[in-house]
């Protein structure tokens, strides 16, 4: 399991933000490589990610849904279940957002099997780490 | 005669009859790259087989999807556990009597498990087709620790065992018990210590492989197969897929390496099969690296709480160990079926002492299968290496010189036969001969002295000192066997009628250097040059029936049979001698290579002229047959106990605690040496594994289970530049009971070195109080250590 800690800051006021984290479709995409394929529930969709480590590309695909919500703390939680092709890894990760004034924090809990995983923590850790930081960029836009 | 050596004979090392330094004969084809290993088999019309393994270490299978591979174009067959089932096939016994899916059905249960089997044009095709198949996998919480494994409510593993409700697979004790702890109460000093001997993995330069070809007018199978033991290996398949043996051959041709990791049967070595009986044509499997650090058979992983108990001028009372053995998800451990934890009980060491006991539970865990493995010689490398760190934490503890300490516990020369606590009967020894020696080479008051001078400056600089025993040859009958086969080798030996030999053997080298050595045993007795004899070995249509080679065994053993089944040449030479030089047999005599009449040595015949006479018209008494050829099978009366003193200087840097191996004085006794340089060349070979274990092999996994040492960038292994010039020396002291006292060495430095470098570290890192690193001391748990946070490796 790799917990990270990210914090985010955005020029939004906070009600703004919150829909947009919500909102799945719009969401998704700023994971780098990530798109949304459909939308299968008000607070659920299927998705893919592709990603890069090293060498070595995989392709991930699963749901991202929206487990828990507290409108009034503006604290989510989202789940995300994704295998690659041919079922030769798993990518799963529960992502708590918490938003304040001006920016937030996303809290997140992955466990990544298969190849991704066998290359050890340490590349594990700072491909993540690149990608949730690159997300939070992306959430100040957002 | 001489004119016919090889080109590669070097002067000064040739050496044509009889023990001594003789180049090897094989190593003419390697050094040109003319040896043949199983994939260099080329057969026509041959398929090419690939594996697909489990992604997660612990889950349920949910669905396997095959028909995209299967409509690939190359692709001529997709093979999976279900279709296994059908034939009764998905399961195999392992040899330590569990069992083992050939391709998973219900779960997975490691990282790297065997799912699903593709056979295609060519080998690129059958990886494409891997990535075809879909597996729906629904992932359970893997064990990864031993210790969480055997507690109440873990996961359990083998749910396919009817009624198992837990992880443990066996409890096993040795010694006694009673008599230990009364030592332990009584004692003034007692010493415990907990240390892990972590999972590491031979990684032989060959990966495991194999080639299937079953002939379906004769019903032939013939399995070009990386084995250790093609013997064992052939009658195992033949229980295993029901085909008879008389009709299945087992090739095992070069083998580049196998230090135990080719001993077991592997999953594709059964798909081959299935795959070449199921499309009637060969099939070929190779593994790659990543599969072979992985999936096969792994070394150690036992995690030890030790105790010595003693008096307060250092006489050594008791030992008394406490050991979980991670066996992974199948216990496909390969020694013989009386001792689940192999010869462990040999951890009293080379040391006199009251009273022993060990416990041994072994428990399943979510990791590949093994554990006997890497020159362990049945697991003596973890006893070893529990008595000789034990022994350095009392020398702490007491602030007695290890060596001292040593000194005052050695069982002495007069005491051989020795049998000790946990019953092992040592046959010779002079223990105290072999380790003055050792510290008269490496200089050891000076190394004190230096040591002393260069602390006063910051300098950590440690000396370490071990002595091992090893238990090698298995072994009797009447004790040892593996899956029923009693661990016995034949010899035979034709001897052509110009003299020159063929020696079939059942043992079977990997790099040991068998077509030498075995060569020169029968030169040494009969007086053929070593260059007129063929050794053959590896093909079980051709050699005689016999267990194989591992844990040191081939010279204990079929060198054994090898000098009396050339002893029973001689004594036929004899009878047709006799009849040559019309004397009577008693009246001949044998002198160094000829049988002549006592009294009149220009009268006598070689061994050579005796062929020829064998085969020729010359009236032999009744009953005498022609020829010379005789057959033996060698059941030894006990195992042979190679011994050794090492010595080693290290130095870590205080800023980076990086460990450099500096000097590694090694004096090793292995009874009667038949080719030095061989010996040489094992013990060198054997000290290199020991400095990649004490300081960098670990088989890593993470929280869920997953390998993190798939490939030699994770798993590292020691080159030339992490080791030393080795300062080799030898002391003889023949086994009584072996035909020429020979011992056995292969094992011997693999098994002796890792304590002795981790416990120069260790007192490298006196100024810090430490008492204790694990392996591997990497940089990392060295400097962990240094700060008073050591801790085992996971």
């Amino acid at each position: 399991m790799v917990e990270l800690d990210h914090p985010f800051s955005t020029s939004k006021p906070i009600a703004e933000s919150w829909q947009a984290i919500l909102d799945l479709e719009r969401l998704v995409p700023c994971v780098q490589g990530g798109r949304v394929i459909e939308k299968t529930g008000p607070d659920s969709v299927k998705a893919e990610i592709k990603v890069k480590m090293g060498a070595m590309s995989m392709t991930f695909t699963g749901t991202v849904s929206v487990i828990e919500k507290d409108d009034s703390a503006h604290r989510a939680v989202l789940q995300v279940k994704s295998r690659e092709a041919g079922g030769q890894g798993h990518a799963n990760a529960d992502v708590v957002f918490a938003l304040a004034d001006g920016g937030g924090t996303v809290h997140t809990a992955a466990q990544i099997t298969g190849k991704a995983a066998s290359m050890g923590e340490g590349v594990v850790v700072s491909v993540l780490d690149g990608l949730i930081k690159d997300f939070t960029g992306k959430l100040a836009a957002l | 005669m001489a004119a016919q050596a090889g080109e590669l004979m070097a002067t000064g090392e040739e050496r044509l009859i009889g023990f001594g330094r003789m180049k090897r004969k094989e190593d003419a084809r390697f050094i040109r790259g003319r040896g043949r290993f199983v994939d260099d088999v080329q057969l026509p019309g041959m398929l090419h087989g690939a594996m697909l393994r489990s992604p997660v270490a612990h889950a349920r299978i949910v669905s396997i999807d095959t028909s995209a591979a299967l409509a690939h174009p190359r692709v001529h067959a997709v093979i999976t556990g279900k279709d296994l089932e059908a034939r009764e096939l998905a399961w195999m016994p392992t040899m330590s009597l569990d069992r083992q899916p050939v391709l998973a059905t219900d779960k997975v249960r490691f990282h790297g498990q065997e799912v699903a089997f593709v056979i295609a044009d060519d080998r690129y095709s059958a990886r494409d087709a891997l990535e075809l198949i879909d597996v729906e996998y629904e992932l359970r919480p893997a064990v990864v620790h031993v210790r969480k494994a055997i507690e109440p409510g873990a996961p359990v593993i083998r749910d396919d065992q009817p009624g198992r409700r837990d992880n443990h697979i066996f409890s096993w004790e040795s010694g006694d018990r009673t008599a230990t702890e009364q030592v332990f109460e009584h004692a003034a000093v007692a010493v415990e210590q907990e240390m892990v001997f972590p999972r590491s993995h031979p990684a032989p330069m060959e990966t495991c492989g194999a080639a299937a070809d079953y002939d379906r007018v004769s019903g032939k199978l013939t399995v070009w197969c990386t084995t250790q033991a093609p013997h064992a290996h052939r009658t195992l398949f033949a229980l295993l897929t029901g085909l008879p043996e008389h009709r299945i051959r087992v090739i095992s041709p070069d083998v580049g390496g196998g230090f135990g990791n080719k001993v077991p049967v592997y999953p594709g070595y059964v798909c081959a099969i299935v795959g070449s009986i199921t499309t009637g044509r060969p099939v070929k499997w190779m593994e790659d690296r990543s599969e072979n650090l992985m999936s096969t058979g792994f070394a150690r992983d036992y995690a030890m709480k030790g105790k010595i108990a003693a008096t307060e001028d250092g006489k050594i009372l008791g030992i008394s160990v406490d050991v979980i053995a991670d066996h992974g998800a199948f216990n496909a451990a390969a020694q013989p079926a009386k001792f689940p934890a192999g010869f462990f009980h040999l951890f009293t060491g080379s040391y006199d002492l009251e009273a022993a006991y060990c416990r041994v539970r072994g428990v399943y865990t979510n990791k590949a299968p093994g554990g006997v493995a890497y020159s362990c010689s049945f697991r003596v490398a973890e006893g070893v290496y529990l008595v000789e760190r034990l022994v350095d934490c009392l020398a702490h503890e007491l602030e007695l010189d290890p060596v001292e300490l040593r000194l005052r516990n050695l069982i002495r020369a007069e005491q051989f036969p020795y049998r000790c606590k946990t019953g092992w009967v040592y046959d010779s020894g002079d223990y105290e001969r072999t380790l003055r020696k050792a510290l008269q080479i490496a200089g050891y008051e000076e190394l004190r002295s230096e040591q002393a001078r260069r602390r006063e400056l910051g300098e950590l600089m440690g000396i370490g000192v071990g002595f091992f025993t090893e238990a090698v040859g298995a072994g009797p009958r009447k004790h040892m066997d593996i899956l029923g086969l009693a661990m016995n080798d034949g010899a035979a030996l034709r001897v052509h009628p110009t003299g020159k030999a063929q020696l079939g053997i059942s043992v079977q080298t990997q790099g040991q250097g068998h077509e030498t050595t075995f060569a020169q045993i029968v030169s040494e007795e009969l007086g053929i040059p070593a260059q007129d004899i063929d050794v053959v070995h590896g093909d079980t249509d051709t050699t005689p029936y016999g267990l194989g080679t591992y844990g040191s065994r081939s010279t204990p053993v079929s060198g054994a049979a090898t000098a009396l089944v050339a002893r029973k040449v001689r004594d036929k030479a004899r009878i047709v001698a006799a009849a040559m030089l019309e004397a009577a047999p008693e009246d001949l005599e044998w002198v160094s290579g000829r049988w002549t009449v006592k009294g009149d040595p220009e009268q006598g015949a070689t061994i050579q002229e005796i062929a020829m006479a064998a085969r020729g018209p010359i009236e032999l008494p009744p009953g005498v047959e022609a020829g010379l050829d005789a057959e033996t099978v060698y059941d030894p009366p006990n195992l042979t106990f190679p011994f050794g003193a090492y010595v080693c200087v290290v130095d870590v840097d205080p800023g980076t605690a990086k460990v450099t191996v500096r000097r590694f004085v090694a004096v090793d006794d292995c009874g009667t040496q038949i080719n030095p340089m061989i010996v040489e060349g094992q013990v060198q070979g054997g000290l290199t594994d020991g400095v990649g274990i004490a300081l960098m092999e670990l088989i890593a996994f993470d929280e869920e289970g997953n390998c993190l040492s798939g490939s030699l960038m994770d798993y590292l292994i020691p080159t030339a530049v992490e080791v030393p010039d080795w300062e080799t020396d030898y002391t003889v002291t023949p086994s009584p009971h072996h035909p020429i006292g020979a011992k056995g060495i292969g094992e011997s430095a693999t098994v002796g070195s890792p304590p002795t470098i981790v416990n120069a570290i260790c007192d490298a890192l006196k100024p810090y109080g430490v008492r204790h690193v694990d392996m591997p001391c990497t940089p990392a748990r060295v400097w962990d250590a240094m700060q008073g946070k050591g801790a085992p490796p996971q």
